[in-house]
């Protein structure tokens, strides 16, 4: 497969392939280690490639065999979802890759819909990283109403993609 | 709870034992909730790429003290007082714009040169060499070569370290105004002093020069006061102590190291990964005559020619006649041939509630070095332990590696084995020391870096 071709392909299942990393792991930062080692052995087998199959399926062989190697290395110091779920988790994404795909390009949309101190919430948590704690004594707020908040704002969010989902199609 | 609760829990890492065995369960039986919980993993992820693109929004005000009619007019009255005596004593402040003072970079799509200006809001990127910034009251941004810093808002100096390091030597900021400065894993406040924050993929290192600065870690939730020499902090693991022998706790010595090649970074972490006990040196065709001229006397190496799938492999097989004792395990992964380094470390039994463990550290030029500590039971023999000396060399002809295991037992050096390589590539070292047996080198590749999305 041409490096271009391949590169186009990636981007496409990037970010499905990060949701299901991440919804694997539970941990963002173990989602992005393992993009990043799925991205190198893609890469590297990228001349054992046989194009005539689905790059996708591909691609989530190989991050299924990166998770369950992940979780081998993870499961004696902490509690992680059993093999049979990751499996599966994975079948799912890859079946539904394209579905994830398309989400994306409404959460912008979304997103600047929403009150601002619920943006700005988000942007702590999510873009800067700060604890609930550390959030709350930033806007006067206990752990508990940040948590809240954030729980609100999600099922916002979630629900304003499928409406818009819902319209294009 | 509902469905969504334990995945919301699960993905923000609050899920106790039973809530994620019931997730579980629901996982494997219901493809319907794997796409719910997919999504929602989905949103989490692409949230931080979104936020970054939106329009910036202010910061949340406090809320105010009620005020009194009369206090209103005391207010009033002050404050006109006070516009007249500001502008008829003082010219207009200068906007709070970023000046170049040295090197290049660039500054959203807009390169940058010395002598620009800028409104500090925006990505800032370094390019092969540093690039120095001041603020109109004299504070110095210095980002390192190929670091990339978020400016985040115009009026305060507040930055998001995204890769890379800076140096920051900051003049007295005021009172609830400080500098900070966020990355991944922690946040760094300041009034006032000059320190080196750096980003990696793990953890941050933070070396304060003078002054005092506030580490907040986020992982776990502790924020410290750090000053000049105080320990480089490390987010993952336990300390690393600057300590004599028989210590609980590894001993690392860089004191042989040059000052321009002190480790990044260094820190203990308890992953392990079982490949590691892999019992053979490797050296793959390109590399197999360098290998043949090994220095100092080898009793103990044997030199194996092997085939393996059509491919002629030297495998290096060292063993020690004093049999077993406390094994170390030592990975480097080596990327840039222009440096040098000399490392000398020790270890020691490790305390009782260390199970596995490893050292990490990274060096300027790239290479990075992993020494694992393998079981309790072993290392707790005591008294007995070996010094790795690990050379890098560079000569005109390319660049070579020099291992010396040396053995003490009970206290006393009893034997040193001494192997030094020839030319290399770009390559993964795996070396393993126990009782005194050099494990495996391996030839790895380089891969390029994920392409970011968007």
């Amino acid at each position: 497969m041409e490096r271009e071709k391949f590169l186009e392909h990636y981007m496409e299942i990037q970010q499905p392939l990060r949701a299901y990393l991440y919804a694997a792991t539970g941990n963002l930062h173990d989602a992005d280690d393992l993009s990043q080692a799925v991205w190198q052995v893609l890469w590297k087998k990228l001349d054992q490639y046989d194009d005539t199959r689905p790059f996708k399926a591909w691609s989530f062989g190989i991050a299924r065999f990166e998770v369950l190697r992940w979780r081998q290395r993870k499961a004696r110091s902490r509690e992680v979802l059993s093999d049979d779920s990751l499996e599966k988790l994975a079948d799912t994404s890859c079946k539904f890759a394209d579905q994830i795909s398309a989400r994306h390009a409404h959460l912008l949309d979304c997103v600047s819909q929403l009150a601002d101190q619920a943006r700005r919430v988000l942007e702590l948590k999510y873009t800067e990283g700060w604890i609930s704690k550390e959030i709350g004594k930033m806007i006067d707020r206990s752990a508990e109403a940040v948590d809240m908040m954030l729980s609100r704002t999600r099922k916002t969010l979630r629900e304003c993609v499928e409406r818009k989902m819902s319209e294009a199609q | 709870m509902d469905r969504q609760d334990l995945i919301d829990a699960y993905l923000d890492g609050k899920a106790s034992p039973e809530m994620l065995a019931e997730l579980d369960r629901a996982l494997a039986e219901d493809e319907e909730l794997r796409l719910q919980f997919l999504q929602s993993a989905d949103l989490i992820s692409d949230l931080s790429k979104t936020l970054c693109g939106a329009e910036p929004i202010p910061m949340p005000k406090p809320p105010r003290p009620r005020t009194t009619p009369l206090q209103l007019l005391t207010l009033a009255a002050g404050f006109v007082m006070a516009v007249g005596l500001f502008f008829s004593m003082r010219p207009t402040p200068p906007p709070n714009l970023l000046t170049v003072v040295q090197g290049a970079g660039v500054f959203g799509s807009t390169t940058l040169k010395r002598g620009d200006r800028f409104e500090p809001l925006g990505q800032l990127t370094s390019g092969a060499s540093e690039l120095i910034c001041r603020y109109p009251d004299g504070t110095d941004i210095t980002l390192e070569p190929d670091s990339v810093l978020q400016l985040k808002t115009g009026a305060t100096k507040k930055f998001t370290l995204t890769k890379g390091a800076v140096i920051a030597e900051v003049e007295p900021q005021p009172q609830g105004r400080e500098m900070a400065i966020t990355t991944a894993h922690s946040v760094v406040r300041v009034l006032g002093t000059r320190f080196r924050l750096s980003t990696g993929v793990f953890e941050d290192l933070l070396a304060v020069d003078h002054g005092e600065v506030e580490f907040f870690d986020k992982k776990l939730n502790v924020s410290r006061v750090v000053g000049p020499r105080a320990e480089p902090h490390r987010v993952e693991g336990m300390q690393i102590q600057w300590a004599s022998p028989y210590r609980s706790r590894p001993f690392v010595n860089f004191d042989d190291l040059s000052d321009s090649y002190k480790p990044k970074r260094w820190w203990l972490t308890d992953d392990f990964e079982p490949r590691w006990l892999n019992k053979l040196w490797e050296v793959s065709p390109p590399h197999t005559m360098e290998y043949q001229s090994l220095e100092a006397p080898l009793p103990n190496f044997v030199l194996e020619q092997a085939e393996r799938n059509g491919d002629q492999t030297n495998v290096l097989k060292v063993t020690h006649p004093n049999g077993s004792g406390p094994p170390v395990s030592l990975r480097m992964k080596r990327r840039i041939l222009w440096h040098s380094f000399f490392l000398n470390y020790q270890y020691y039994p490790l305390s009782d509630d260390v199970d596995f463990r490893q050292i990490c550290l990274d060096f300027p030029d790239g290479v990075e070095m992993e020494t694992i500590f393998e079981s309790r039971e072993n290392l707790e023999k005591a008294d007995s332990w070996n010094e790795v000396r690990v050379e890098y060399l560079e000569y005109l002809k390319g660049t070579s590696w020099a291992f010396e295991v040396r053995r003490h037992v009970n206290g006393e050096h009893q034997s040193t084995t001494r192997v030094k390589t020839g030319k290399m590539e770009p390559i993964i070292f795996e070396l393993r020391s126990g009782a005194v047996l050099l494990d495996q080198i391996s030839i790895g590749e380089l891969a390029p870096v994920a392409p970011v999305n968007g």
